[in-house]
């Protein structure tokens, strides 16, 4: 190997070691710390000269010309490393101030049922509010659960807990003064209807999520008596006697119907979920959290899709680079000399 | 420590005496029955896998008792691939890998199915999880021939196959890009879910660290070849251990609390 391409290999080697070295630092300190790390002064000239050390081997390395797939490496390495700083919040910063753009790196935003918003809690910049050229209008939003595993919890006065599958017909005895303890019914969207003096509950198939349960509770001394275990109401569902229910309900996912507004007209349109995000006007817009307690409001994650482009393009080169120089190439390279010498 | 009384803790052990036994009747030169018992581990693995699939319902990959499991199903076929198409041996040490994925399934992690949170439900889930499985069994392999190389095994006696230092390069080589993959499906799943491809969570460091490893010793293994033999594997075996402290540490360690969590 040409003694200069030895120097530029060692560089390379230390460089990596550096950045390996304050990886394990920050996976000690947390993502926040971390993140702040890597986005430091010294670390941006750290990723500069990472990149320029990349570039250098594309042009220089005399590997380079006979491996496809280390180019590809390389320069996907770069295109990852200036996708990411033109994403970064240092990025969106400098092009704030140089070409007065009003991007924001990301942020948050909360909308109730029925309303629109406009504006992102950022996270920088002393959580300021930016206001973006778009409305997003929350429609609707439900939880999806699993409903074939729910369970009834049930806290005895003197703190045994019991648990049973939540199925009608599924009972436990857990003695202490009560005799049986049976679900007769499971509810999606419990709702009262009717009049106050003659109130009917029902299962309400239309708009909304009330998941609750119906029990009977049978006293060891004969009495019965019907009440509802509700899985987002915990306050309501204490049993007099010092007796204590919860309806566990793991939830399988979230959904926010949202439409996007703009010049008072719907331009866009969907139902997101975790793993499924809107993108609309240079944002993602991510189902982040909701109203645990209500059910009335979603709260979305919004990120900048500044850089992603490159990173993304970076990664899929990355990607057939590495795969090229180790699994194909190889291959091809022994079925040539096969061929050359006659097998 | 818990001992499994069901029928997918009876299938683990099982999986587990097969490949002991044929470790054993290996190293003692009955190459084969010893064949014999490895494919019978592994049969016994891929019913104890398919088990854990139907009784839980979804791919078993989601926490550390599936992704053992997991482990235990691809040393077999990784083992056969890597003697007859890259000529890299220790068959006998791939068995007692197969024991060894499996005893943390049999015995230290909890069997109880969890349901697939939110974020677990993605396309990405079951190939982002079986590549880096596949990657790490793969460089499990190669600390072997490393372990090998620096404790100055005999070479292989069949001679179609190569030494270790070879051995320990050819399975960096072939399990590199599966964790190059991983890496970038793992991002990818990441900006899908949670807004970033890369969010600095301890877990994700931790991977970037193992993968920095063996990018090290390639491009020293591409500068200095076969030169510094030692080094070599020693960087080999430095990124087991960067691999058992992602896998493992990075889960487990309340001082690695992230957004990986659910993954115990």
């Amino acid at each position: 190997m040409y003694r200069f391409s030895r120097i530029q290999m060692w560089v390379t080697l230390i460089l990596l070691a550096i950045l390996g070295i304050c990886s394990i630092v920050g996976a000690f300190y947390g993502a926040e710390w971390s993140k702040a790390l890597f986005n430091s002064a010294p670390m941006i000239v750290f990723w500069f000269v990472l990149m320029l050390i990349f570039i250098f081997a594309l042009f220089r390395s005399h590997r380079m010309r006979k491996a496809p797939g280390l180019v590809m490496m390389h320069a996907a390495c770069v295109m990852v490393l200036l996708g990411s700083m033109w994403g970064s919040d240092g990025g969106h910063l400098l092009r704030s101030d140089l070409l007065h753009t009003d991007k924001v790196p990301g942020g948050y935003m909360s909308i109730y049922e029925g309303h629109s918003e406009n504006h992102i809690m950022s996270r920088y910049n002393g959580d300021k509010l930016t206001e973006l050229p778009f409305s997003i209008y929350l429609k609707d939003f439900w939880m999806d659960y699993y409903w074939d595993d729910g369970r009834l919890l049930v806290r005895s006065p003197q703190g045994r807990i019991h648990v049973v599958h939540a199925v009608p017909s599924h009972a436990i005895e857990p003695g202490e003064g009560i005799a049986k303890l049976r679900i007769v019914r499971v509810f999606k969207n419990l709702k009262v209807i009717g009049q106050k003096d003659a109130p009917e509950v029902v299962d309400d198939p239309g708009i909304g999520s009330n998941p609750a349960l119906e029990i009977e509770v049978s006293r060891s001394d004969g009495t019965r008596e019907r009440r509802y275990v509700f899985q987002r109401f915990p306050q309501r569902n204490l049993i007099p006697g010092g007796w204590a229910t919860q309806y566990a309900l793991g939830i399988k996912d979230f959904f926010s119907d949202l439409s996007v507004v703009q010049d008072e007209e719907v331009s866009d349109h969907k139902v997101i979920q975790v793993n499924d995000p809107l993108h609309y006007g240079g944002y993602y817009f991510y189902q982040a959290s909701y109203d645990a307690s209500h059910g009335r409001y979603t709260v979305l994650s919004v990120t900048s899709d500044s850089g992603h482009a490159f990173v993304f393009t970076g990664f899929f080169f990355l990607c057939l680079g590495v795969f090229w120089h180790f699994w194909v190439q190889p291959v091809y390279k022994r079925s040539s000399n096969r061929r050359a010498r006659g097998d | 420590m818990e001992i499994k009384y069901t029928l997918q803790g009876l299938l683990i052990y099982a999986a587990m005496g097969a490949y002991l036994l044929a470790f054993l009747v290996s190293i003692m030169r009955r190459e084969k029955a010893g064949q014999i018992m490895y494919a019978a581990g592994f049969v016994l693995t891929c019913a104890a896998f398919g088990y854990r699939w139907y009784h839980t319902g979804h791919i078993p990959m989601q926490n550390l008792f599936e992704v053992f499991v997991t482990m235990g199903v691809v040393v077999y076929p990784l083992s056969v691939f890597c003697r007859r198409t890259l000529k890299v041996g220790a068959e006998a040490f791939d068995m007692l890998t197969g024991v060894i994925v499996l005893v943390p399934a049999g015995f230290f992690f909890s069997a109880e199915p969890k349901q697939l949170p939110p974020a677990l439900q993605c396309w990405l889930f079951a190939p982002h999880v079986a590549v880096y499985m596949i990657s790490y069994v793969l460089m499990g392999k190669a600390t072997i021939q490393a372990l090998g190389q620096l404790i100055g095994l005999e070479a292989p006696a069949d001679t179609l196959l190569v030494d270790y230092e070879q051995g320990t390069y050819r399975m960096i080589s072939f399990g590199f890009p599966l964790m190059t993959l991983g890496l970038i499906l793992g991002s990818w799943w990441g900006h899908l879910a949670w807004g970033d491809y890369w969010g600095w969570d301890p877990k994700e460091l931790w991977a970037l660290v193992t993968w920095l490893v063996y990018l090290i010793y390639i491009h020293f293994r591409l500068m200095y070849g076969r030169r510094y033999k030692a080094l070599n594997s020693m960087w080999a075996v430095a990124g087991m251990a960067a691999i058992l402290i992602t896998l493992l540490w990075a889960n487990l360690a309340k001082l690695f609390a992230g957004l990986h969590s659910y993954a115990m």
